[in-house]
């Protein structure tokens, strides 16, 4: 009796410890936990003014500019950009000058394709712009063009009259932005871009052509292409902040819908057995 | 560092994009001249060249260089106007004959011409160009002119092809 005890015991106990040894291998040791720790990124507005424009114009006796640029963070690599400017240029060509004189304003998107290091900051961009300038156009003094020069033997003869200034000009274009953006100090970030311009329209003069658009530069003939460039200076105002979301490898990526497919197929297992067993239940019952 | 190279980076890319120039050649056009025609007073339907035509302007040292000074058989031919402003003086010199110190001699009928300008823009390199409109010729009254008749044919010159005065001598 005392043998049949025992024996009934140890066999249980056996059971016992296989059933659980059958637990243990359908949950898996993972080998490749996740960080919890989790880094959190600023968000905010970024608001600055162009540096090249006030030097150059202190430089320049003909040009006059400023612009402001701002831009806000939307997601981990998307940013709403802007700029609102105010450009006045003299510029003199052979036998004339002119000076347009207008504000403008590009509105676009800057995404970053800069992987920051921890703590860091920085951005190289690229981005896009719609922008719209309205302008006047002012010819200062003008010569004529004349090969016969038997009045002005010295040069082209420089016009007595006057023109009026051909007002309510305006121009749209879009823009390919690449720059960067440097944190010098915290919150105070140095930006630089180049920018190419494509011009979608522009109002036709009567009789003088858009050879320059603030905002845009320089128009060239019978080609809607331009270039620019932006040079500011500008402060990041804090308003939330956000983790960072990382970059999985190609590795981990595997790895995780390799465990995922796995999990699947032995809640499907279990399922089926579950059903199995109810199945069981009811046949028993009837 | 990495800094360091992002600025780097941004500077090089600035010189590279603002070192364009343009072209500055102008073949788009030029301001017209004034055609002229000599016609006798006599039969006014005949061409009849001034005997040794000089034209020149006033206050100029030289001749027009348009006409070939002092020949007898123009009959025809272009005159530049000064196109800064509303009017050109000039001396039609018939008979003419010129010393060695360069004074010119004959018989000398002052023609003033006025005019408005248009200033025409053509393109960068060139800039404007005039038309002319509204000629009116004027001969100043003298005890011997030689021009007789000053006609308008067209009063604006847009180009070289029409003829815009007459002049019957």
């Amino acid at each position: 009796m005392k043998k049949s005890y025992i024996l009934k015991f140890i066999i249980s106990l056996l059971l016992l410890f296989g059933s659980h040894l059958l637990q243990a291998q359908k949950k898996q040791i993972d080998l490749i936990q996740k960080d919890t720790l989790t880094h959190m990124e600023q968000y905010g507005l970024r608001l600055g003014v162009d540096l090249s424009k006030k030097i150059i114009g202190q430089l320049d006796s003909d040009f006059d500019g400023i612009e402001f640029v701002a831009d806000f963070r939307l997601g981990q690599f998307l940013y709403l950009a802007a700029e609102v400017g105010q450009e006045k240029k003299t510029i003199t060509e052979d036998t004339y000058s002119f000076t347009p004189d207008g504000q403008y304003i590009k509105i676009g998107i800057d995404k970053n394709s800069y992987d920051n290091w921890y703590g860091m900051n920085n951005m190289i961009h690229i981005g896009g712009r719609l922008a719209y300038s309205k302008y006047s156009q002012t010819v200062e003094q003008y010569a004529i063009f004349d090969t016969d020069r038997y009045w002005n033997p010295e040069g082209f003869g420089i016009s007595d009259n006057t023109l009026p200034t051909y007002e309510g000009l305006s121009a749209m274009w879009l823009e390919l932005v690449f720059g960067t953006k440097v944190e010098l100090f915290a919150n105070i970030y140095l930006n630089a871009s180049v920018r190419g311009g494509y011009l979608l329209n522009h109002n036709p003069n009567t009789n003088f052509p858009n050879n320059w658009v603030p905002g845009f530069n320089a128009v060239t003939e019978e080609s809607k292409f331009g270039v620019g460039y932006n040079y500011s200076i500008s402060y990041l105002i804090p308003l939330f902040k956000k983790p960072k979301i990382y970059k999985e490898s190609e590795e981990a990526k595997m790895k995780r819908l390799q465990k995922a497919s796995e999990v699947r197929s032995i809640k499907k297992q279990e399922k089926i057995a579950q059903k199995e067993g109810e199945k069981e239940d009811s046949k028993n019952e009837n | 560092m990495r800094k360091t190279i992002l600025l780097l980076c941004a500077i090089v890319s600035i010189g590279l994009f603002t070192a364009c120039e343009k072209d500055d050649i102008c073949i788009a056009g030029d301001t017209p001249k004034m055609r002229i025609s000599f016609l006798d007073i006599t039969d006014q339907s005949n061409e009849k060249a001034p005997e040794r035509l000089l034209i020149v302007g006033k206050d100029m040292t030289t001749p027009i260089s348009t006409l070939s000074a002092g020949s007898s058989s123009i009959t025809e031919g272009l005159i530049p106007l000064a196109p800064n402003t509303d009017q050109s003086e000039f001396y039609f010199v018939s008979n003419a004959s010129i010393t060695s110190e360069g004074v010119v001699s004959g018989n000398i009928d002052a023609l003033i011409i006025t005019y408005n300008t248009t200033p025409i823009f053509i393109s960068k390199a060139c800039g404007y160009i005039v038309n002319y409109e509204n000629l009116i010729p004027l001969l100043t009254p003298d005890s011997d002119n030689w021009i007789k008749k000053i006609e308008v044919i067209t009063p604006t010159i847009s180009n070289e092809e029409e003829l815009h005065i007459k002049i019957y001598h």
